[in-house]
């Protein structure tokens, strides 16, 4: 009975890893099953369909034109403003809420668990996207039925470009979340980005030398060119330009801050 | 050695109660000395100071010119974002850092917490508008020497009272909605919606139906302010201001205020 205690091993080495599409749904569960995120998502939801409902009421009652398209950009700016959030709440939630040490003791690979993370933030995109096309739907059909004409009118080209710059910014969100791990800062500070930025840049661009960089530094002029005009070879360089600022830079460095942060 | 202990009773009532003053005092340093408050504070002093350097270069390049309030309203842009903010926080904090437990142990009436918590974001309001005041002078001094032109003060205090009363406003309802939500989160995402979804909604609302338009400015506490950012109040904007002001600041505070006191402390 003298002999040293055998040191016990887990041989793990038959153990399925979690498959990929399985974080993903846990991933969209965080994101639907918390308190936090199911008020953030019924709130956009619902402050859509009231702008909508309002845009369809309103203009049939006074005899105006309206088309399909009208009501789909209607409910997309108001999702488009809290849509970002659900992007941060998904990183910066494992760290404020503590779940980081469950989750990547579940799945210790951490870039794993990130880009489950960030399909699940775009499936959410495609999710609002969709919501907004039957949302738009219903409240056109509810203009007809009030007395408006029916014009199912919709810009193809608006559409790429709604899909294009929501799921842009909810992965500039994304970035910001993962640069900052912490919510409220991460919140700020995307709203600053979105609201703050544009009012500095247009003032900046009275001084002439500032003008001529200005579009190469401006990411959310450089996506509005999307839903207009014809996208020149430089436009879709300035996107490149100012995308790499404001989306790859902070995404790198805030993924190599991940792969090395604490998590307590 | 059978007789029962004694209940000890631990007699305070020779204890002073903590003056209001040091409650002030740590609420203030609350705010300016955790990692949330600091970095608050300096990112409202870095974009303060950037928009005035790049306002200050774009009149003296583009040969305008400026009067006072202009350089005003460019500080107000951050400062009208980012104080909220911090008002929010003030209340929020307590809650998700988790020391609401020790702050309402050491002084149990929670109306002179909330009274000391108010009364230091209103020190901060204070403060902003002193240094806002004194680096808007800079530069409108900076403006004169380098354009050479004269230079326009205006009614300079009149201003001056506007641009507290806006902070102050900013600030409070911040505070307001933070104390509503007890969430740092909830509390600062609402708050950026109501600044800059609702005014949104109400324009369109506005310009669609006629009532409307002419109801806006008695509702919408973001319009109703806007004649003080500009220094152009006069008449019955005030009255608006009150009206609206009540439904957005004083009906979330006393509300708030209801809630803290009732509110589950963990």
């Amino acid at each position: 009975m003298s002999a040293a205690a055998v040191p016990v091993t887990l041989d793990v080495t038959d153990t399925a890893p979690i498959p990929f599409g399985r974080l993903v749904l846990v991933e969209l569960r965080k994101a639907f099953d918390t308190r936090s995120g199911r008020w953030l998502i019924g709130v956009t939801a619902g402050l859509a369909l009231v702008a909508d409902l309002l845009i369809a009421i309103v203009l049939a009652v006074q005899d105006e034109k309206l088309q399909y398209g009208d009501l789909v950009a209607g409910a997309a700016f108001t999702c488009s403003v809290l849509l970002p959030i659900v992007g941060i709440m998904l990183v910066t939630s494992e760290w404020s809420q503590r779940t980081a040490m469950t989750t990547f003791t579940l799945e210790p690979r951490r870039m794993r668990v990130i880009s489950a993370k960030l399909l699940a933030g775009v499936l959410l995109t495609a999710f609002i996207i969709a919501f907004a096309l039957v949302v738009g739907l219903l409240c056109n059909l509810l203009y007809g039925v009030l007395g408006g004409s029916l014009d199912w009118h919709f810009g193809w080209r608006g559409f790429g470009a709604f899909i294009a710059t929501q799921t842009m910014t909810m992965i500039g969100g994304f970035a910001l979340a993962c640069l900052l791990l912490n919510t409220p800062a991460a919140i700020v500070g995307y709203f600053v980005y979105k609201w703050m930025l544009p009012v500095i840049f247009a003032f900046g661009s009275l001084m002439a030398w500032f003008e001529k960089i200005s579009p190469w530094l401006d990411f959310q002029s450089a996506q509005g060119y999307l839903y207009e005009d014809p996208m020149t070879a430089e436009r879709w360089g300035q996107l490149a330009v100012s995308g790499f600022i404001w989306l790859v830079v902070p995404f790198v460095i805030g993924i190599w801050r991940i792969r090395r942060a604490e998590v307590k | 050695m059978s007789v029962s202990s004694a209940p000890t009773t631990l007699d305070v009532s020779q204890t002073a109660s903590i003056p209001f003053g040091r409650l002030v005092r740590v609420e203030l340093r609350k705010l300016a000395d955790t990692r949330a408050g600091r970095w608050l504070l300096i990112a409202i002093a870095a974009l303060t100071l950037l928009v005035l350097v790049i306002q200050l270069a774009v009149v003296l390049g583009q040969d305008l010119h400026p009067k006072y309030i202009d350089f005003l309203q460019g500080m107000n842009t951050p400062m009208g974002v980012l104080l909220p903010v911090l008002g929010v926080l003030s209340v929020t904090s307590e809650w998700s850092q988790r020391t609401a437990m020790v702050t309402f142990t050491l002084e149990p009436s929670r109306v002179r917490v909330i009274a000391a918590k108010f009364v230091s974001i209103l020190i901060i309001s204070v403060l902003a508008l002193v240094i806002g005041v004194i680096l808007g002078a800079l530069a409108n001094v900076l403006y004169g020497a380098f354009s050479g032109n004269t230079v326009v003060w205006g009614s300079a205090g009149k201003f001056a009272v506007y641009y507290l009363l806006l902070y102050v406003f900013g600030m409070a309802t911040g505070f307001a909605f933070g104390a509503l939500f007890l969430n740092s989160p909830a509390g600062i995402v609402i708050y950026f919606v109501y600044s800059f979804v609702l005014p949104t909604i109400f324009g369109i609302a506005a310009a669609l139906m006629n009532w409307f338009e002419s109801l806006q400015p008695w509702i919408d506490f973001n319009f109703s302010q806007s004649p003080l950012i500009d220094g152009t109040i006069a008449g019955n904007d005030w009255a608006k201001l009150v009206v609206s002001g009540v439904i957005w600041l004083v009906v979330p505070l006393v509300v708030g205020v209801w809630r803290i006191r009732r509110a589950e402390v963990k």
